[in-house]
């Protein structure tokens, strides 16, 4: 007997164990049906990892919540009873909730529970969208991210697609030609810029992305980040002075003095005094919200 | 700072988003604070970089942790709550009320430049009416032949209260000379002598000559008294010995036609103290009246300062009605809805004139210890962790979903907050549950957190299963019970 062969029998008690506690025998799975979503998961998220790290792994997953997905997708009658009874309610609201909408947060929700149903087939199969729940995190979190991300995929897709009457109605044939150039005229800004950038930790980039690009809240990111909003608002102040330090550094190793350097700074502010005006002709919210980063 | 945020926020749009995104099971653990350090780095180091992700991750967060339904319910719950707002804006008028009786601003403008002499008799001469009378700081007594006041503005008969001297800074004498007889239980009536008829004379204390005999106490206890700490300390100690002061009064009678305007309030005393004491300083005495707490406060009788002209006691009158009222009604809500009650020594301590350095770091100790020890957890029977910082809203202390229910949580002195749940769930916030940190206790995946216990560093945990670890490194790491800690 190998080596492998011996951990994995030993390792046989955990996973029963494993088994037991997701309750899967009460969705009709078997232990073996069992064992292979686990594997599955394993294979996705620690390949080749030996049995213990397996297990490590697995005693992380939620593992009722990952056997009710799976009841589910094989059709389980009571998984799905399950399911609705836990889910059905909470999928509405959180629809309602990401889409600020009663009727669009209700027609997003019901064409995601088709695709949990497995209304699509593949090789003649029913597909489910429930088994790709790996049980990570909880199942109604997961859900959450689920809607989440149809969303902005609906969001995405209806932005590409306006209608040229929407197009009127948003003033586009009165936007100006640009007569600027929205990239700065000295090329050694963006590169030092650049350069500051790419040395910062990734949570600091986040903190700014999150900031200046989507036009979050400190709340908002502080919760992305699992920090309290004044936290982000010491980080930020903070990263803007280094920032600024870096680009002055980065601006005079390229050959500028001290004021071409803070010049260069400011010329590119008169750029992009242009770039703010064009966004005012976009709505007047978004227009807002692009002022409150350069405060 | 604009400039660079505007060069900042072109050159981050500039940046190439990743094509690969981690799949929304990554995502979810990573909005649950689920994923381990090093994949947690991956996907931020993403999503530093994928404004789809991001904007997916933003719209899946779990909604604000205040829930106005459950501060709804324990609004209701809270059958309390509107009595205590009633009873704080009757405490308002009280305050009010008691402003503009005291008039402590006026008083601390009284200065004397003549001797003074205080006389009291009490047992001596039951039945005779005794008149003190203030005139530019001299208190002196005189046969009463005055009027009575009204009984429904009298004081209570006969009774015996404590006395608590809050100011002390008006009346100064020079050379006080105060003669008393002590003899419990006094039946002499106090009398007022005034300027104008007054129809509500209060309070039954002579507040002058309360005043005048703690100024001849401390005098006659410690001529040699001098500026600094020991001073102070002697002067407390002086002041504890006299601060219990029996005061025995019949109804005050008023004297219509009496010249002073500056009449302390009718009332016997019956207190130890003593005679001829040497003149005392000014500022020995503004400070004298630091800190004077009263042992056992069964009653107190706010003592009344001596009014200075017809409005005031046109006020007085209209104020004492108020205050009686609210004192009457709303003195048994307000006992019953505060929170645990500060002791007198501390509620007296915000009339201090002039705090040592020490005592005022002291108090803010104390107010720190306080505040911590005010916020208050519980976990509800449906298993959610609410908090409370004003013993009346609660609301929820920690984001949880519905697969979440807390057993447990504890609390310790410093503002240390541990909460123990299902699943394994051990939450631990070392700022009174500001920010929280999830930690793991092995192998209690599949079991409940039911108990936890905090002995100074050392906490431990008890698991459904019957197992315990022990951390004292604040949770990092678990060692269960039966085991050496590394």
């Amino acid at each position: 007997m190998s080596v492998g062969s011996k951990a994995a029998e030993a390792a046989k008690p955990a996973i029963r164990g494993l088994f037991e506690k997701s309750r899967g025998e009460r969705y009709g799975l078997s232990e073996s049906t069992f064992l292979v979503v686990l594997e599955e998961v394993a294979n996705k998220y620690a390949p080749g990892a030996t049995i213990q790290k397996k297990l490590t792994l697995w005693q992380e997953l939620r593992l009722e919540e990952l056997a009710l997905s799976r009841g589910c997708v094989a059709g389980h009658e009571l998984a799905w009873q399950e399911f609705l009874t836990r889910y059905r309610e909470k999928l509405y609201d959180i629809a309602r909730g990401i889409t600020k909408e009663d009727s669009s947060g209700r027609d997003l929700a019901d064409s995601l529970y088709a695709d949990l149903y497995g209304l699509s087939e593949r090789e003649g199969r029913r597909v489910s969208r429930l088994s790709f729940y790996m049980g990570r995190g909880s199942l109604e979190g997961w859900l959450r991210t689920v809607v989440a991300q149809e969303f902005v995929n609906r969001y995405r897709k209806q932005k590409r697609l306006v209608s040229l009457e929407e197009e009127s109605e948003e003033g586009v044939q009165f936007a100006s030609t640009e007569t600027f150039s929205a990239t700065p005229c000295d090329g050694r800004v963006g590169q030092a810029t650049d350069e500051a950038l790419d040395q910062l930790p990734a949570e600091d980039r986040l903190i700014l992305a999150g900031y200046y690009l989507d036009n979050r809240t400190l709340t908002e990111i502080g919760k992305m980040l699992g920090v309290h909003e004044s936290t982000v608002s010491r980080r930020l102040e903070k990263l803007l002075k280094l920032l600024r330090k870096q680009v002055l550094a980065g601006l005079q190793a390229r050959g500028m003095n001290r004021g071409q350097a803070e010049e260069a700074l400011e010329v590119d502010v008169r750029f992009l005094a242009v770039d703010v005006r064009r966004r005012l002709q976009e709505t007047r919210s978004t227009a807002f919200q692009q002022d409150k980063g350069s405060d | 700072m604009q400039e660079i945020s505007n060069s900042l926020r072109q050159r981050l749009r500039a940046r190439p988003e990743p094509e690969i995104h981690p799949d929304p099971d990554q995502l979810t653990a990573y909005v649950e604070q689920l994923l381990p350090s090093a994949e947690r780095a991956t996907v931020v180091e993403h999503l530093a970089e994928c404004s789809y992700c991001r904007q997916v991750v933003a719209l899946s967060l779990p909604e604000s942790q205040q829930q106005p339904v459950v501060a709804h319910e324990s609004a209701r719950s809270r059958w309390w709550i509107p009595a205590y707002r009633w009873a704080a804006a009757a405490a308002t008028v009280a305050i009010a009320a008691t402003l503009v009786i005291e008039r402590p601003w006026q008083q601390r403008q009284f200065q004397v430049s003549q001797p003074a002499t205080v006389s009291e008799k009490s047992q001596a001469a039951p039945p005779v009416d005794t008149v003190t009378t203030v005139t530019n700081g001299t208190v002196a007594n005189a046969p009463a032949t005055t009027d009575r006041a009204e009984p429904k503005f009298a004081a209570p008969s006969r009774a015996t209260t404590l006395m608590r001297d809050d100011s002390v800074s008006s009346g100064v004498t020079s050379g006080a000379r105060i003669n008393r007889e002590v003899s419990p239980p006094p039946t002499a009536l106090g009398v007022i002598s005034r300027a104008a008829p007054m129809p509500a004379p209060p309070p039954p204390v002579p507040q002058n000559a309360l005043r005048a005999e703690h100024r001849a106490e401390a005098s006659a206890a410690g001529a040699a008294y001098k500026d600094g700490e020991q001073d102070f300390v002697n002067r407390r100690a002086l002041r504890a010995e006299s601060q219990t002061v029996e005061v025995t009064a019949e109804p005050p009678v008023v004297v219509p036609e009496a010249p002073s305007p500056k009449a302390g309030v009718g009332g016997q005393v019956t207190a130890q103290g003593g005679k001829g004491a040497p003149p005392i300083k000014q500022e020995s005495l503004a400070t004298s009246t630091m800190d004077f707490a009263v042992a056992q406060p069964q009653t107190t009788t706010p003592a009344t300062p001596p009014p200075s002209n017809e409005n005031t006691l046109k006020s007085m009158s209209l104020a004492k009605k108020v205050k009686n009222k609210v004192s009457e009604g709303v003195a048994a809500v307000m006992e019953k809805a505060r929170p645990p009650k500060p002791s007198v020594a501390q509620g007296f301590s915000s009339s201090m004139t002039a705090p040592s350095a020490k005592r005022a770091e002291t108090d803010k100790e104390e107010n720190g210890r306080e505040q911590v020890e005010r916020i208050q957890w519980t976990v509800t029977p449906d298993g959610r962790l609410l908090k409370s910082t004003d013993v009346g809203q609660w609301h929820e202390a920690y984001p949880q979903g519905a697969d979440l229910q807390f057993r447990f949580v504890q609390q310790s002195g410093t503002g240390e907050v541990w909460a123990g749940g299902n699943h394994g769930t051990l939450i631990h916030s070392w700022n009174a549950g500001v920010n929280w940190s999830k930690l793991n206790v092995p192998d209690s995946s599949s079991t409940d957190i039911t108990a936890i216990a905090i002995d100074g560093d050392n906490v431990q945990v008890k698991t459904s299963n019957g197992k315990t670890f022990v951390s004292d490194d604040h949770g990092k790491t678990w060692v269960p019970l039966n085991q050496t800690p590394q």
